[in-house]
């Protein structure tokens, strides 16, 4: 049964908007909280500068920003009802997300064993707050992705099934956005 | 549906799929440049001048996501008034924030300044655009 609308957009859509705009202050705040404390680090510490490996993070962010495309083509193989290539676009995001997240892990991983922990200085607590929440909305997005294509696989993704798969790609692309922001403030702007 | 209005579908299937690969590679391109600032000759230029380069390339990279592959171009405007609403205030209070509390480096105040109105004031003009545009093609 098709629902009824008094704006002329779907209810779904629109809730994810409205997901996504609260994201964002989340987001900011979390920005903000970085900003104010990647200086607040000891005399013995190690600062962003010594800590980050930029070449590697640059690779991790060209991977989610193709993961961008590829969900965008899943979207509109879907819309032509071609499963197949649909399918193929969909594992291949996922993929492509579980990559990042790993380079994510190893990152955690490395500076770990460099002496960087969650609770070392408020620098470590507010890099780990804020790239660790956008490693756990990427996680959420490739759980998203999956289960879409594990409907498929089952035969039951539909051309019927596009504006969840759009509602999807939303979230992914918004994850992708905030990662664009992150990947500039964080690693990029001058220490 | 005849072959030739096939054909033309089929047609316009794989110049939208292009505006996507298209846009992609521009992402890719951007990016490359943002890392092409950490090399060390690059890094010797003030900061100011990194910073407002960084950021040009970062809203440029946001705004081409969200207007290409999160459809705001082309979609009902409601949801762009949505986006674009919440950026324009959000912006501003956490940029006074970071003034009030001194951890902005000392740049020109002019750069402050664009910093603190530039950003809401493309976010503006782009939901000014928002407003005129139609309800779009994806409900």
């Amino acid at each position: 049964m098709s629902e009824t609308t008094t704006l002329g957009v779907s209810h779904d859509k629109l809730g994810m908007w409205v997901f996504l705009g609260s994201d964002c202050l989340l987001f900011g705040a979390l920005i903000s909280t970085y900003m104010l404390y990647k200086d607040r680090i000891g005399p013995t510490d190690l600062g962003p500068e010594e800590m980050f490996d930029i070449p590697f993070t640059s690779v991790s962010s060209f991977v989610l920003l193709m993961s961008s495309l590829t969900v965008v083509l899943a979207i509109t193989a879907l819309r032509r009802n071609d499963i197949r290539r649909s399918r193929i676009w969909l594992l291949s995001t996922a993929i492509l997300g579980a990559i990042f997240v790993g380079g994510q892990v190893y990152e955690f991983t490395a500076f770990y064993r460099e002496g960087l922990g969650y609770t070392t200085n408020l620098f470590g607590t507010a890099f780990f707050t804020l790239t660790g929440f956008h490693g756990v909305h990427v996680t959420v997005g490739i759980i998203f992705l999956m289960s879409m294509y594990i409907q498929s696989m089952r035969g039951k993704l539909t051309s019927a099934q596009e504006e969840r798969l759009e509602i999807i790609g939303l979230y992914w692309h918004f994850v992708d956005v905030v990662w664009i922001v992150i990947f500039t403030i964080v690693y990029l702007f001058p220490q | 549906m005849t072959t030739v209005e096939n054909k033309e579908i089929e047609e316009s299937w794989v110049k939208q799929d292009w505006v996507y690969i298209k846009t992609a590679l521009i992402l890719g391109f951007f990016t490359a440049i943002e890392v092409f600032t950490y090399f060390e000759s690059v890094h010797k230029a003030p900061e100011w001048l990194m910073v407002t380069t960084l950021s040009f390339l970062m809203v440029v990279k946001f705004f081409l996501v969200a207007g290409v592959f999160m459809h705001l171009k082309d979609d009902n405007s409601i949801f762009t008034k949505m986006m674009t609403l919440g950026m324009c205030i959000a912006w501003p209070v956490y940029f006074i924030m970071a003034f009030a509390l001194g951890f902005l480096p000392d740049w020109n105040v002019i750069i402050k300044v664009l910093f603190l109105f530039l950003p809401p004031g493309v976010a503006g003009f782009w939901l000014g655009f928002s407003f005129k545009g139609g309800d779009g093609g994806h409900h």
